[in-house]
């Protein structure tokens, strides 16, 4: 959807989204990388103080950083009236109430960016959570961590390969990857304190210093499925049908608007 | 160069000669008071100092109430903060089983849960949940205390396109909604009826397709008032450079992570790698703002009573930081033994938090918001 620009200047912009992107990932498992001398209930609640705000102030950085690059040279008047646009009707979308973690506000992300690609994808994700919060009075230190998570979800949905001669496969497939960032949000959103909570009684749902990839991934695994698997999969399961229910017709349209998006005059 | 965010300016009246705009305290000042105030929630476990801290944001709260259309979805927002408050006290007492006093106990072979439930966890999670609690009422009196167009104003020049997407969605809400309703009346004149989600359909489809409409007749609009193309007026090779340079320090700031965290004994040098690329970055943000030129119709002027909101918050934050530095368990409460149950409390730094009273006791002696007249 974005005007393509030169070679370089790609390069360029997905170097900087996956170097800001990598440190907001970081910002979000930066626990696995403390030595074991950070774990412990008392080591814990002393570490806990600083992470936060260390976390927040590089979050908040990199997300300039990303709206900056993929701003600049990518908008011309067509994108930014199509963002505003889509934002207010996204942020409208993210106040329907639903059962457990439901929300309507990651349709018109995963729909978009596939469409449209996968800079718009993260522009529409960030920009709309900003929306919502403005007039929901929802501004606080979670918003960049929700913007940039939003954000992944029509980036990652812009790298999707063009299923469009698929017809029902298509739409099929969307919702799937719907219901599958239902999950990662979740886990993503409430892996930062788990590995500083450990409780020798219940060794097998919490992370240790040295367990390795696999076996953390065990633990989490058992961990994530006692304690938020019910909530994300209010999350996911509205996803999956709300894309499943809409998706075919929105994809046209959204399709039918890209044609007239793209004229330009010389 | 196109105006970004152009500040709205008042409108003359019939006469033409007195004009004037409700006077509001600078956002800028709000803004410097919720970040201040929810590092101190961030950083501070001792529920002595939450107290005076939770006491001050009421005063806030009590003050903004009367002033603020967000009356009701502030009240939202804090009942969602005491469910937190509910939720965070059963959590923890339910996983954490340390401490003397046992309340009562689970089996042991339930996982996760079972084993004794400690007033010491309680009391942690309880406190824990103040501290969630406060950073949601800090920012729910914030965004009462400003709105939405003097936030959007202070969106910093490098995300000016940001700043216009934003601005462009919240102007086209109540419209959005109004074709909403139009829409759903015609469907029903049509004999549709709205039962289900499912029913929903006929409602979206042409909602999103007048809103894509909308977007083109505003694009065609702004391209017609000189909103088109590059607005920093760059080169490609000149806005390559920068972003060189931005990729150069998130690089530098994703390996300073990397040595904070992982090698411990040589903390400074990941330290001092996140410093470089964070002023390296902060040197690109505002070599990209440079470039771009904002008009403002009316600059809102830093006055008296901001520093009534903005200092208090700052100093009791920085004498908060300089006490954490010399003694780091100053601000903690940790109530499993070998800990006291009871928490420590520093009058000194008592008194500094209870300054943090200050905003809202200005607040309430302002009364009202007053009008202040502007000449022409």
């Amino acid at each position: 959807m974005t005007p393509q620009a030169p070679r370089a200047t790609r390069l360029l912009n997905g170097l900087v989204m996956l170097l800001a992107s990598l440190i907001g990932l970081a910002a979000f498992v930066y626990p696995f990388f403390l030595s074991s001398i950070e774990q412990g209930p008392t080591n814990a609640t002393a570490h806990a103080q600083d992470a936060p705000l260390l976390t927040i102030v590089l979050i908040v950085l990199c997300l300039g950083a990303a709206l900056t690059t993929l701003g600049t040279g990518a908008m011309n008047s067509k994108i930014v009236a199509m963002l505003g646009i889509l934002s207010a009707v996204n942020a409208v979308l993210r106040a329907v109430p639903g059962p457990a973690g439901f929300a309507a506000v990651f349709m018109l992300p995963v729909l978009c960016g596939y469409v449209y690609g996968p800079t718009f994808g993260f522009l529409l994700g960030a920009l709309s959570l900003l929306v919502s919060a403005i007039i929901g009075a929802g501004i606080g230190p979670w918003l960049p961590y929700q913007m940039f998570a939003v954000g992944w979800v029509g980036l990652t949905s812009g790298w999707l390969p063009n299923m469009r001669r698929w017809r029902w496969g298509e739409v099929a497939v969307l919702g799937a990857w719907g219901l599958l960032w239902g999950f990662i949000f979740g886990a993503l959103m409430n892996i930062w304190f788990w590995p500083y909570v450990f409780q020798a009684q219940q060794a097998e749902a919490y992370w240790q210093p040295g367990i390795g990839l696999i076996e953390t991934l065990k633990r989490y695994a058992a961990f994530y499925t006692v304690t938020s698997f019910w909530w994300d999969l209010g999350r996911a399961a509205g996803n999956a049908l709300l894309i499943w229910a809409f998706g075919a017709p929105l994809l046209r349209l959204l399709r039918r608007f890209q044609k007239r998006f793209y004229f330009s005059t010389e | 160069m196109p105006n970004a965010t152009a500040s709205v300016g008042p409108t003359r009246d019939a006469t033409g000669s007195v004009d004037t705009v409700p006077a509001m305290n600078q956002t800028l000042a709000w803004l410097v008071w919720a970040v201040c105030m929810a590092a101190l929630a961030l950083t501070i476990r001792n529920p002595l100092y939450l107290a005076l801290i939770a006491l001050a944001t009421w005063l806030v709260h009590i003050a903004l109430y009367q002033r603020s259309s967000l009356g009701q979805s502030w009240r939202g927002l804090v009942k969602l903060g005491a469910l937190v408050w509910l939720i965070a006290i059963p959590l923890n007492a339910l996983m954490i089983h340390q401490g003397n006093i046992v309340l009562f106990r689970l089996p042991a072979h339930w996982p996760l849960i079972g084993g004794p439930i400690t007033l010491e966890a309680v009391i942690h999670g309880a406190v824990n949940g103040l501290a969630l609690w406060e950073v949601l009422a800090i920012f729910a009196a914030f965004n009462m205390a400003v709105d939405a167009s003097q936030l959007l104003r202070m969106v910093p020049p490098f995300l000016y396109q940001a700043g216009v997407v934003a601005s462009i969605a919240l102007t086209f809400m109540p419209q959005m909604l109004l074709s909403a309703r139009e829409i759903r009346e015609a469907q029903r004149l049509r004999g549709h009826k709205f039962r289900s989600w499912r029913d929903l359909l006929p409602l979206f489809v042409p909602l999103l397709t007048t809103a894509l409409e909308h977007a083109i007749q505003l694009a065609e609009s702004m391209e017609s008032r000189g909103f088109g193309g590059e607005l920093t007026g760059m080169s490609a090779q000149a806005s390559n450079r920068l972003k060189g340079r931005m990729a150069l320090s998130l690089l530098l700031m994703l390996v300073g992570l990397f040595a904070r965290s992982y090698w411990r004994n040589s903390a400074w040098l990941g330290l001092a790698l996140l410093g470089i690329g964070v002023l390296l970055l902060v040197s690109v943000f505002a070599a990209y703002g440079h470039r771009v030129q904002r008009s403002h119709y009316r600059r809102a002027a830093w006055q008296t009573r901001d520093n009534w909101i903005a200092l208090p918050a700052l100093l009791a934050l920085v004498i908060t930081l300089g006490v954490a530095a010399f003694d780091r368990m100053a601000l903690n409460y940790y109530p499993y033994p070998p800990y006291a149950l009871t928490p420590a409390f520093d009058p000194w730094l008592g008194l500094v938090l209870t300054a943090l009273a200050l905003p809202g006791l200005a607040a309430l002696y302002e009364g009202p918001p007053v009008t202040a007249e502007v000449t022409p």
